[in-house]
């Protein structure tokens, strides 16, 4: 177990180096290239676990204490996956554009009825408002303007977009 | 051997936790008509937060002192060590990968951080509703948003009308049911 451990920890860390040729490189299919680096580091970890000995692994940490990280990690991962889920199912536009479909007596609508049923610009709205209940923003009037939370949150994820050459949503 | 009940024990753990989560929403109200969508979902984060806490205790207790039926199944799945070696790798990987890209897609859709640069850009530091509206391009947004679940094979269009695929029909049906078990109403 500990070689399936290392071996697929190591070839995550190899997966990831597509964001240095994201930063280096105007990649336009950005959703094939992450797709080409999961898949390529899937291959990986099969040779490397074709090649690479048992043994090599033997000794390499505390098992006990190994063992314990590794299920709390697994523990944890749990939550953070179901409350992404959560929040896909609740905050996500397209979520809640397929439910409004699905709700509909025909199970079909225009473009014009989905609006009505869900806009974009009640989305804008929702945004702001947790933003400021957030602390990100704070409204002046008839104005927002940023908090300091709201700048840094701002700032870290406009230097992850840089970074990455993300365009903005 | 030890990795392999730290697996059982993670899942064991975190299942009760799931279903501790879903217990306890049964005594909940929800989200209020009225209030703000972040809110709730900040109590959901907050109380599922605590249901996998207290549960690793138990994950503590377990592991220290596993039962003979966690013995006996690791027991059974190290018999076949070399291919469960291998799954649990892929395993891992998957995850992490996943992690990664949960946080990737964050980054990359975020509508609140797009608001937030927008509002920064701004010569005088701050914007109306109206005009953060006209920047963003609302109904630009929406037709996109349209357009990427076609491509996804979410919904189809038909002579003027969309309609759920079976992907987006399956992918609906779930989300109506995690609102109504969860209560947090239309949300978006």
């Amino acid at each position: 177990m500990v070689k399936g451990l290392f071996l697929g920890v190591f070839c995550f860390l190899l997966f990831l180096l597509h964001t240095s040729i994201f930063h280096r490189f105007n990649i336009r299919r950005k959703f094939f290239a992450v797709a080409l680096s999961f898949f390529g580091g899937l291959f990986i970890y099969t040779l490397l676990f074709l090649a690479v000995p048992r043994e090599y692994f033997q000794n390499i940490a505390p098992a006990l204490a190994l063992a314990f990280l590794n299920g709390a990690f697994l523990h944890f991962f749990f939550y953070y996956f179901y409350i992404h889920f959560i929040q896909i199912m609740d905050r996500s536009v397209s979520t809640r554009m397929m439910t409004e479909i699905e709700k509909s007596p025909a199970c079909r609508l225009k473009a014009e009825e989905l609006e009505m049923a869900y806009s974009m610009d009640e989305k804008i709205s929702t945004e702001m408002e947790d933003m400021v209940i957030l602390g990100r923003l704070i409204k002046d009037g008839d104005e927002y303007r940023l908090a300091p939370k709201g700048r840094l949150h701002s700032a870290v994820f406009k230097n992850v977009r840089d970074y990455l050459r993300l365009r903005r949503s | 051997m030890e990795i392999i009940k730290s697996i059982i024990i993670a899942v064991i753990c975190s299942f009760t936790a799931l279903l501790l989560h879903l217990f306890l929403n049964i005594f909940r109200k929800g989200r209020q008509a009225s209030e703000p969508v972040i809110l709730e979902l900040g109590r959901q984060a907050k109380i599922s937060l605590a249901a996998w806490i207290f549960t690793f205790i138990l994950f503590i207790v377990l592991f220290f002192f596993p039962p003979a039926f966690i013995n006996a199944l690791a027991g059974v799945i190290n018999s076949f060590e070399n291919p469960a070696a291998y799954i649990y790798g892929v395993f891992l990987y998957l995850i992490l990968c996943f992690s990664y890209l949960i946080v990737y897609y964050f980054i990359d859709r975020s509508i609140s951080a797009t608001l937030l640069e927008m509002i920064e850009n701004s010569p005088e530091g701050k914007l109306s509703i109206q005009q953060i509206k006209e920047a963003y391009s609302v109904s630009g947004k929406y037709r996109m948003e349209l357009k990427g679940m076609a491509e996804g094979g979410f919904i189809v269009e038909e002579s003027g009308y969309f309609r759920n695929s079976l992907k987006g029909r399956l992918y609906a049906r779930l989300a109506l049911i995690t609102k109504a078990v969860l209560k947090l109403g239309p949300g978006g």
